[in-house]
């Protein structure tokens, strides 16, 4: 290049300005804050989030494991400031969002890949945010402690797990699955969980605090069988764990995680880039895979044959998945973390 | 009684205790009389059994308790900073060791109530420590140890928060009671005077040795070193070649390399024939008599103590005339001043 | 003693050095603790507080609630034996220390200290290493040397939280009590060996009562922090186990009740402070000899 008097101006105020003007350069910068899972299960999120850092430039994507449980009211006090941009909910706490408006409503215009959704899931999300993947909450087993495995719901209270099963505290999705659903097998309902309080107590079980707690007590052998998400089982089993999973009759419990936009997220538009990007096949792809097994939410994306004990393979077994009433059990979640200790504490 | 020989202490590398013999007889009161850190504590500790010698013997009633913990050694021990338990009243504190050696409960009673008659504390009794001056500290202790009535005392420095007329009242007191009850004491004190009023015996001790050991009188009128003539009752010590001057000394000194000349044994203003000329460069009233420092020609010093009946005083700067009172009271010392 | 103290500040002697310390608490912890305390008071609806929202009802409830009084005992008992169990091992430690030389002291506190370099929930990790289920150290030796089948169930016990609140909380009941041990009239001890008392009963007679401010000063701490700890319950607990801390931290992160939350966090610091205060009263009188008394 010449250096003529003209360009070396330009280039000049051109360095001038980048060096006086820090501030312009990191205004461009952009920032997303994603709630996510814990440990091995992050990693789908963080693949979508490298990917949007290479189409966006500037963009830096965040992710805040959400194990410490406090992300919620950490928003609740931030009072419509929330530090946080978008978040995965299960059904249970995407309610009490909706209810308690830490949440935002979603406008289906602005997604791409918004036909992509099995229709079935759209109305499960009540308007709010994008249903991003399902879970079940099945039996987890120690291969190690147990000779015949569980096949059913009712198995948890067979001779042989006698006082080595575990339970999640009903401050989870997955304790407050497992009482609706033993409420069910044993002639409650969502709204008459007494059955179930009666039927886990008669179980002496440890209570885990979490469900990657209640995972590690089943690694380290403090429990047997305790019912457990097909995620958590097949991390742990990748891993060369004893850890087996079940689809117990009359079958697994299903929880849809919705992905929305949180009240008062600095750049909307970037979210619904994120939501527009959980929805889309190769997101879905990589979180349907091994060692995830997330079940997908969108039409024509294969799972592949090592998901088959993780996730319903066949048109029977997802006929067989069992779904619950949320609202009813959303009503009087204070009361069930409370009952929890009042039965197993005291 | 207390029989130690050849005891040695070291602390770390500092040698505290150079082979120290003390002999002491039943009923007898011995002191150890010494400047600061020199030793007097330590040795008092080794004979209680706090603290084992690195070498050396020692017998308390014939018995050999070189190795003997102090509990089981039946010697009662007067601290120096009293060491009075401050969590216990003052007639917890005095009942302590009759506690301990279980005795009843009604003998417990009365003897702590004498034995606070005894020091004058009754009014005390339920004081704690902190809450009493330091004299009245010092009387708890003794009172403490007392009780006990040990075949041995050991006092470290038991009356130096006293003021002088308590000091003087138990300095009696106490020479009463170790003749009454038959005591063998060894005390410690800074205080010379102190030492000839309670003791049989007095071991002048310098550097971790004895340098003396001997009845009062004779420490007094026949220090063995110029130490101990300085130390007991500062005494002049003149050199050879100062002490010649005066014609008097002169046959005492016979030969030896200083001379000890007794304050009181100096005498001032007398014609120049009989004494040696000198300037009185102090001077300073202490109650009966006058005291001077005089410097002669050659820049000696010489302290006197003159009785004031009749004396006229002398002014600082004045010229006076230096004699010795009585040439045989002064001592000869073969060492070195 | 209250005019004296109005004189002096008049004055301006004494009191001014205090002043940043002071309102450097009023900012960032009196404050904020008076408007945490306030919502145990206020009627609280989506994160908003209502309009006339004063109620009593939170306290009224607490109290009358069952699962309250047990809790409280839980954290009571487990507060109190901890701090038990740290001032049996502390004191002997601290008394080891006192009759040390050097390196072995250096040792002593080294050991001490370093555990408070790393966080406690590392710490207290480590423990579910070693307590864990049939993995842990303690189960898979016991059942490798054939002494027992089935793996003992220690984690998710009291004992686990107890023995691991100690373990956190040593060094905090060692350190005072070094202090007053080291510094020590040694005199005491030879002057009741010397009335003849035996070694036992002259540590119990003597060492022990002088050394009471260290011992007070350590349970008070060690109590303190014990009973408010919520950390080490939830994880050496497991779910079936809650003190009143886990229920503060439950009731407004999990629940998000900040009114009974703030009502649980008000009655734990307050029953805190009154045990303290029972601590620092019964010290106090133990202590009685400690103040010079004017009139008998
Ligand atoms: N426990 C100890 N450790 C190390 N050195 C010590 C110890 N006790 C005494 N000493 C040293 O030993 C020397 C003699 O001490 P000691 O207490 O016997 O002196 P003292 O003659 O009693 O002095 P004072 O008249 O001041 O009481 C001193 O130099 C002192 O520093
Ligand atoms: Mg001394």
């Amino acid at each position: 290049m010449k250096l003529t008097r003209r360009s070396f101006t330009t280039t000049a105020l051109a360095a001038s300005s980048l060096v006086a003007a820090p501030t312009i350069v990191r205004a461009q910068e952009k920032e997303l804050i994603v709630i996510s899972y814990g440990g091995a299960l992050q990693e789908p999120h963080r693949w979508l989030g490298d990917k949007l850092q290479r189409e966006i430039p500037n963009l830096t994507v965040r992710l805040v494991p959400s194990e410490s449980q406090d992300i919620v009211a950490q928003i609740k006090a931030a009072q419509g400031f929330s530090p946080y941009d978008a978040m995965p909910n299960g059904e249970p706490p995407h309610l009490i969002a909706i209810r308690d408006g830490y949440i935002q409503k979603l406008d289906p215009t602005r997604l791409e890949n918004y036909d992509n959704v099995v229709p079935e899931f759209w109305p499960k999300t009540q308007g709010y945010g994008v249903p991003a993947t399902f879970s079940l909450i099945g039996l987890a087993y120690n291969e190690e402690m147990v000779d015949t495995p569980p096949t059913s719901w009712a198995d948890m209270w067979n001779e042989e797990y006698a006082d080595m099963v575990g339970i999640c505290r009903t401050s989870s999705n997955l304790g407050l699955g497992t009482l609706a659903m033993t409420a069910k097998i044993f002639g409650g309902s969502e709204t008459d969980l007494d059955p179930a309080w009666a039927k886990l107590k008669e179980l002496n079980p440890l209570a885990g605090r979490s469900p990657r707690i209640l995972a590690q007590m089943l690694e380290r052998g403090e429990i047997a069988v305790a019912p457990l998400w097909n995620n958590d089982a097949a991390v742990a089993a990748e891993k060369g764990l004893p850890i087996k999973f079940v689809k117990p009759d009359p079958g697994p419990v299903a929880i849809l995680s919705v992905m929305s936009e949180i009240t008062g997220a600095r750049d909307t538009e970037l979210v619904y880039r994120w939501m527009d990007g959980i929805i889309s096949d190769d997101y879905q792809e990589l979180a349907a895979a091994a060692p995830y097994y997330f079940g997908v939410t969108v039409q024509g994306v294969d799972v592949p044959e090592a998901a088959r004990p993780y996730t319903p393979s066949t048109p029977e077994e997802v006929a067989a998945l069992q779904t619950v009433d949320w609202a009813e059990i959303v009503k009087v979640r204070p009361e069930l973390v409370e009952r929890f200790d009042r039965e197993f504490a005291t | 009684m207390i029989d130690a020989q050849g005891i040695n202490k070291f602390f770390g590398a500092n040698h505290v205790l150079r082979d120290c013999d003390l002999t002491v007889e039943g009923g007898e009161v011995v002191t150890l009389l010494g400047a600061s850190g020199c030793g007097k504590t330590t040795l008092l500790r080794c004979i209680a059994g706090f603290e084992t010698p690195d070498a050396g013997t020692l017998t308390l009633a014939g018995q050999d308790v070189t190795r003997l913990p102090p509990n089981q050694r039946d010697v009662g021990f007067v601290f120096q900073n009293y060491a009075l338990f401050p969590h216990m009243s003052v007639e917890e504190n005095v009942a302590y060791g009759l506690k301990a050696r279980k005795a009843p409960a009604d003998q417990i009673k009365r003897e702590v109530a004498d034995a606070l008659d005894l020091v004058s504390l009754t009014d005390f009794a339920r004081r704690f420590p902190n809450s009493l001056s330091g004299g009245q500290q010092q009387r708890v202790a003794l009172a403490r140890s007392l009780i006990l009535q040990p075949k041995v005392l050991l006092m470290d420095e038991a009356f130096n928060a006293l003021d002088a007329k308590l000091r003087g009242a138990m300095q009696v007191e106490l020479r009463k009671i170790v003749k009454r009850v038959g005591i063998t004491a060894v005390c410690v004190t800074h205080d010379q005077s102190e030492a000839l009023t309670i003791s049989d015996r007095i071991a002048v001790m310098a550097e971790g040795r004895i340098e003396q050991f001997a009845a009062p009188a004779q420490i007094y009128d026949n220090p063995t070193s110029a130490f101990v003539a300085d130390f007991i009752g500062a005494a002049n010590i003149l050199t050879r070649d100062a002490a010649a001057r005066f014609s008097h000394a002169a046959k005492t000194l016979n030969g030896n390399a200083a001379l000890v000349i007794r304050p009181e044994n100096v005498m001032l203003g007398g014609t120049p024939d009989d004494g040696v000329a000198g300037k009185v460069v102090f001077a300073r009233l202490t109650g009966p008599a006058m005291e001077y420092e005089v410097a002669l020609a050659d820049g000696t010093v010489l302290r006197a103590l003159v009785d004031r009946d009749g004396h006229v005083p002398l002014a600082v700067g004045a010229d006076t005339q230096v004699a010795i009172r009585n040439p045989d009271a002064c001592v000869a010392l073969p060492g070195a001043a | 003693m209250t005019e004296a103290f109005w004189t002096r500040f008049r004055d301006g002697r004494g009191v001014w050095p205090a002043v940043p310390a002071f309102v450097f608490l009023a900012i960032f912890f009196i404050a904020p603790m008076g408007v945490l305390f306030s919502f145990g008071f206020t009627e609280i609806e989506r994160g908003q507080v209502q309009e006339n929202g004063f109620t009593l009802r939170y306290l009224t409830d607490t109290l009358s609630d069952d699962l309250f009084w047990w809790v409280w005992w839980k954290s009571f008992y487990i507060g109190t034996l901890s701090t038990l169990l740290c001032f049996l091992l502390a004191y002997p430690l601290a008394y080891l220390y006192s009759e040390s030389g050097r390196r072995m002291r250096l040792l002593i506190l080294v050991l001490t200290i370093s555990p408070l370099l790393t966080s406690a929930i590392v710490r207290t990790y480590a423990w579910l290493v070693i307590l864990g289920g049939r993995r842990g150290v303690i189960n898979s030796t016991l059942i490798e040397l054939g002494l027992i089948e089935r793996p003992f169930r220690m984690l998710n016990t009291d004992f686990a939280v107890i023995i691991g609140m100690t373990q956190v909380h040593l060094p905090f009941m060692v350190l005072p009590l070094i202090t007053v041990l080291a510094a020590r009239d040694r005199n005491m001890e030879a002057a009741s060996l010397g009335m003849g008392a035996s070694r036992l009963s002259t540590f119990f007679r003597i060492v022990v009562p002088l050394s009471m401010p260290g011992i007070v000063a350590g349970l008070t701490i060690v109590f303190a922090l014990s009973y408010t700890n919520f950390i080490i319950p939830q994880l050496l607990g497991g779910g079936g186990f809650t003190t009143l801390a886990v229920q503060v931290y439950e009731q407004i992160v999990v629940i998000l009740d900040w009114s009974k939350g703030a009502m649980l966090a008000l009655l734990l610091l307050g029953s805190c402070f009154v045990f303290i205060l029972m601590i620092g009263l019964a010290g106090n009188r133990v202590m009685r000899w400690s103040v010079k008394e004017t009139v008998e």
